[in-house]
């Protein structure tokens, strides 16, 4: 097992020389100049000139991509172009709050999807089943914007149950912290619940039609142990895997999600310096977004050998 | 289902309890002193009992940039800078300029400006504002290596030197009568001279000025905060050092929706602005404070002069002459700007009424096409920056430019994309405002000038360069005004951009803020501001 997890994390870092590589050329060849959005349109040409040599953007893209990799191995993600902040002290000092919302959302996705999965595939074809599935197609096709203002609309702004925007440091007031982070959280859960529901439900239909429960069904066994105690693990692997995929978008969905609710993470840093073309920030962030769904990808593989005793790591 | 409901009302059970837990429902309490305003104008200040203390919770539209004002460059920074720094002058509500850090101001001669200073002001670290901080910050926007954007707003300015403690001699290189009012803006706020020292570039982060509040802490993309500063030198109606508020903290929420919900909710007290289609419910609604006042800036199309079809001056005059001002202003904008062309607005002493040349006539501006040897429809493509208002403004343009001959396509580009392109020329049509400056040569020089720094339309007329530079020269404000009037009956005429409105400047607030003065620039100044007390 340790041999195989050496050898993931080795074939990491082909992955992300390729990940910040097409980063870095994709937002090289973005057109929109960092020094002309720094200095203005008053500009003289004489300034704009100073400050693009100054950060070395009048060097070769081959050149800038090498110096910028030669810093990253020694650990340095270099400073923000506008706010001079490191970069690595940038991201650490967001990252709770990405971290505390996906990690919510994964949670409430969860509560959701999996007795809802659950209950459409036991009372297949009932009411049951047909109200949970469209509810799922509902949430798969509901664009998270969209479900963040109706939520604002419903629970701040009519209710007013719940604050509409910011956040409150957990280690301040934890209540307040979870009062904030609600409504984000469902935006951000409610996509990965419907796709989670909807695995989970085919899954264990699957699983059902199987001759061992059928035995089990014939042997007398209760229909809650067929499902809980054999149908359920087996129908867990493929629901383990789209789960790990779900925790890498919800990272890429916070994007959206924090900068409507005005959460200082991650994804609205992203957001904040692709528009003002901070090269470093995003550069940076997008490395460490590549990181995260790797490890995450990594958590899954090894998950799967406690679900299933047969797969074996050599 | 009766197995899962336990879990379905444990669900809702969370989360009402959580809710629960909140402050009672806030409707937005209203003090006895202050009742709800009438949505326009502002409430006057009678309220007799000030009342000191609380945190003013301020909706900014974007996140911040830089807290250095000399390396600003980004509107969104200078509503924080009116509560760190004091500019040398003010602008006041009516667009005269009063004394700020600067007690006194002179031209003793054309080229030789004498400000005298203020005694007794102190910078937030301590540190004695005098005349040789003064002239630190000048030496420091006008040396190269700075590479201030601000620069090129004392581009005139040859020296500053220090002639007592109090007393700095400004030396011009030629005369320019708009310097005083850029020195009420950026340009002219004074940085603490040891903060400069101690922090160089990192001043973004630590800014330290005389202003009424100091800086706290800024997280980026969450919030920047200042409190109270004790020491500072003005007083207030009550006698006592101001100001009134405990401090301000500045919240950038970019979704405009957003941001008015959470004014709806109390979690902010002051947006700095709204959007367009929200306008009309706001001015009918009574539970806030609704303002709007003429801005400094135009909003109109930028057309490249030397590419086609643009080139030819029938084709952008007839342009002009599509356009349905007075329907874009009232169909499209819900009234928030007046009609009219010209980039002096006309709140400015500068305006003058007989530079609106062009009346919507759609077969003349289609005549004046073939005349000129167009072939119907004369197509073009048009940048409009990717904004849900920018956008359907765009499209209503688009509509009455087709009746009277035109295609036009437009390119949605993201800002920094259009920005660029724009700076390189590569532009045809370009959907632009312009944020304004209090005097008009802000407004003019840089566009309209043949050497103009901003004229991106590469617009050339060598009576305007005279006028506009005969304008900078003489101090006179009537004879400003003639020179400014005739250079924009040619341009305008010419049709170096296409000016179609002056925007209104919206504020919307809750009723518990009290004192505010709404100043056309849009920038909102809390020294004076308090907060009636029962909420938060």
């Amino acid at each position: 097992m340790t041999r195989y997890i050496s050898k993931r994390l080795l074939a990491m870092l082909p992955v992300l020389f390729l990940v910040s590589f097409v980063v870095f050329m994709l937002l090289h060849l973005t057109p929109g100049d960092p020094a002309l959005i720094m200095l203005g349109e008053e500009a003289t040409p004489q300034n704009l000139a100073a400050l693009r040599h100054e950060l070395g953007l009048d060097q070769p893209l081959p050149l800038q991509f090498l110096s910028w990799m030669e810093h990253i191995v020694r650990g340095d993600l270099g400073r923000s172009i506008r706010t001079h902040q490191q970069v690595l002290e940038a991201i650490v000092e967001r990252l709770p709050v990405t971290i505390e919302l996906t990690a919510l959302a994964m949670l409430i996705s969860l509560f959701i999807a999996l007795p809802t999965g659950i209950i459409s595939a036991t009372r297949r074809n009932s009411f049951l089943d047909l109200f949970s599935t469209t509810g799922a197609l509902l949430g798969i096709s509901m664009p998270n914007f969209f479900l963040a203002i109706l939520l604002i609309f419903i629970f701040a702004v009519t209710l007013r149950w719940l604050p509409p925007i910011g956040y409150t440091p957990i280690q301040k007031d934890l209540l307040e912290n979870i009062r904030g982070m609600i409504l984000p959280a469902i935006t951000l859960g409610a996509a990965a619940s419907a796709i989670v529901a909807r695995l989970t439900r085919s899954s264990l239909l699957e699983v059902l039609s199987q001759d061992y429960v059928r035995t089990a069904q014939a042997k007398g066994l209760a229909e809650r142990t067929i499902i809980y105690t054999h149908a359920l693990k087996n129908a867990m692997i493929p629901v383990v895997t789209i789960i790990g995929l779900q925790i890498g978008a919800l990272i890429g969905g916070a994007v959206i999600t924090e900068t409507i609710f005005v959460l200082p993470g991650v994804g609205s840093l992203v957001v904040d310096s692709i528009f003002r073309r901070d090269y470093p920030l995003v550069q940076g962030a997008v490395l460490f977004i590549s990181i995260a769904h790797l490890f995450v990808n990594l958590v899954v593989d090894i998950l799967y050998a406690f679900l299933d005793p047969r797969i074996r790591y050599a | 289902m009766k197995r899962y409901s336990w879990l379905a009302v444990l669900i809702i059970a969370i989360i009402v309890l959580v809710a629960a837990c909140a402050p009672a429902p806030t409707a937005v309490p209203v003090s006895p002193t202050n009742p709800p305003a009438a949505p326009q104008p502002p409430p006057a200040t009678k309220a007799p009992a000030i009342t000191r203390g609380g945190i003013m919770r301020y909706g900014l539209d974007s996140d911040l940039t830089t807290m250095d004002p000399h390396m600003s460059t980004a509107a969104v920074d200078r509503r924080v800078y009116q509560s760190i720094y004091n500019p040398l002058v003010r602008l006041d509500k009516d667009l005269t300029l009063k004394p700020e850090l600067a007690e006194k101001f002179e031209f003793t001669d054309p080229t030789t400006l004498v400000l005298t200073l203020r005694k007794g002001v102190k910078f937030q670290d301590g540190t004695d504002f005098n005349a040789k901080a003064v002239k630190i910050n000048f030496d420091r926007m006008l040396n190269p290596d700075t590479k201030s954007p601000r620069a090129s707003d004392i581009a005139t300015v040859k020296e500053a030197t220090v002639v007592d403690d109090y007393t700095v001699k400004i030396t011009l290189k030629n005369p320019d009568a708009a310097l005083l009012a850029q020195l009420s803006d950026r340009a002219g706020m004074i940085i603490s001279p040891a903060a400069i020292d101690k922090y160089g570039k990192d001043l973004a982060r630590n800014p330290v000025g005389t202003g009424p509040f100091k800086f706290v802490e800024w997280v980026t993309g969450d919030h920047l905060s200042v409190t109270k500063f004790d020491g500072y030198w003005e007083k207030g109606e009550d006698g006592q050092a101001l100001p009134y508020l405990d401090g301000v903290n500045y919240k950038p929420v970019t979704d405009a929706t957003v941001r008015l919900s959470s004014l709806k909710t109390n979690t902010l007290d002051f947006l700095q602005a709204i959007a367009a289609k929200d306008v009309d419910a706001m001015r009918k609604q009574k539970e806030f404070v609704y303002s709007e006042v003429a801005d400094l800036g135009y909003q109109g199309y930028s057309l490249n002069n030397k590419k086609p079809p643009f080139d030819k001056l029938e084709a952008r005059q007839a342009f002009s002459m599509a356009i349905d001002r007075d329907s874009l202003v009232k169909d499209v904008l819900f009234g928030t700007g007046t009609a009219g062309q010209g980039p002096i607005a006309p709140n400015s002493w500068a305006y003058d009424a007989s530079v609106n040349l062009f009346k919507r006539d759609t077969a003349a501006a289609k005549a004046l096409l073939q005349k000129a040897g167009f072939t119907l429809p004369v197509k073009f493509s048009c940048y409009v920056t990717n904004s849900p208002d920018g956008i359907v403004f765009g499209q209503a343009v688009k509509d009455q430019l087709a009746e009277a001959g035109f295609q036009m396509d437009i390119e949605l580009l993201e800002f920094g994309t259009a920005l660029a392109k724009y700076n390189n020329f590569e532009h045809t049509c370009f959907q632009v405002g312009w944020s304004g400056r209090p005097d008009p040569d802000g407004n003019t020089y840089g566009f309209l000038h043949s050497k103009g720094g901003l004229n991106r339309d590469q617009y050339a007329n060598a009576k305007v360069d005279e006028a506009l530079d005969k304008a900078r020269a003489v101090y006179d404000q009537a004879e400003r005004k003639k020179l400014y009037t005739d250079a924009l009956k040619l341009a305008v005429n010419e049709v170096a951009i296409v000016y179609l409105y002056w925007p209104l400047n919206v504020k919307v607030y809750s009723p518990r803020v009290n004192n505010y003065v709404h100043v056309p620039d849009g920038m909102d100044r809390f020294k004076s501001v308090w907060l009636a007390k029962g909420t938060q």
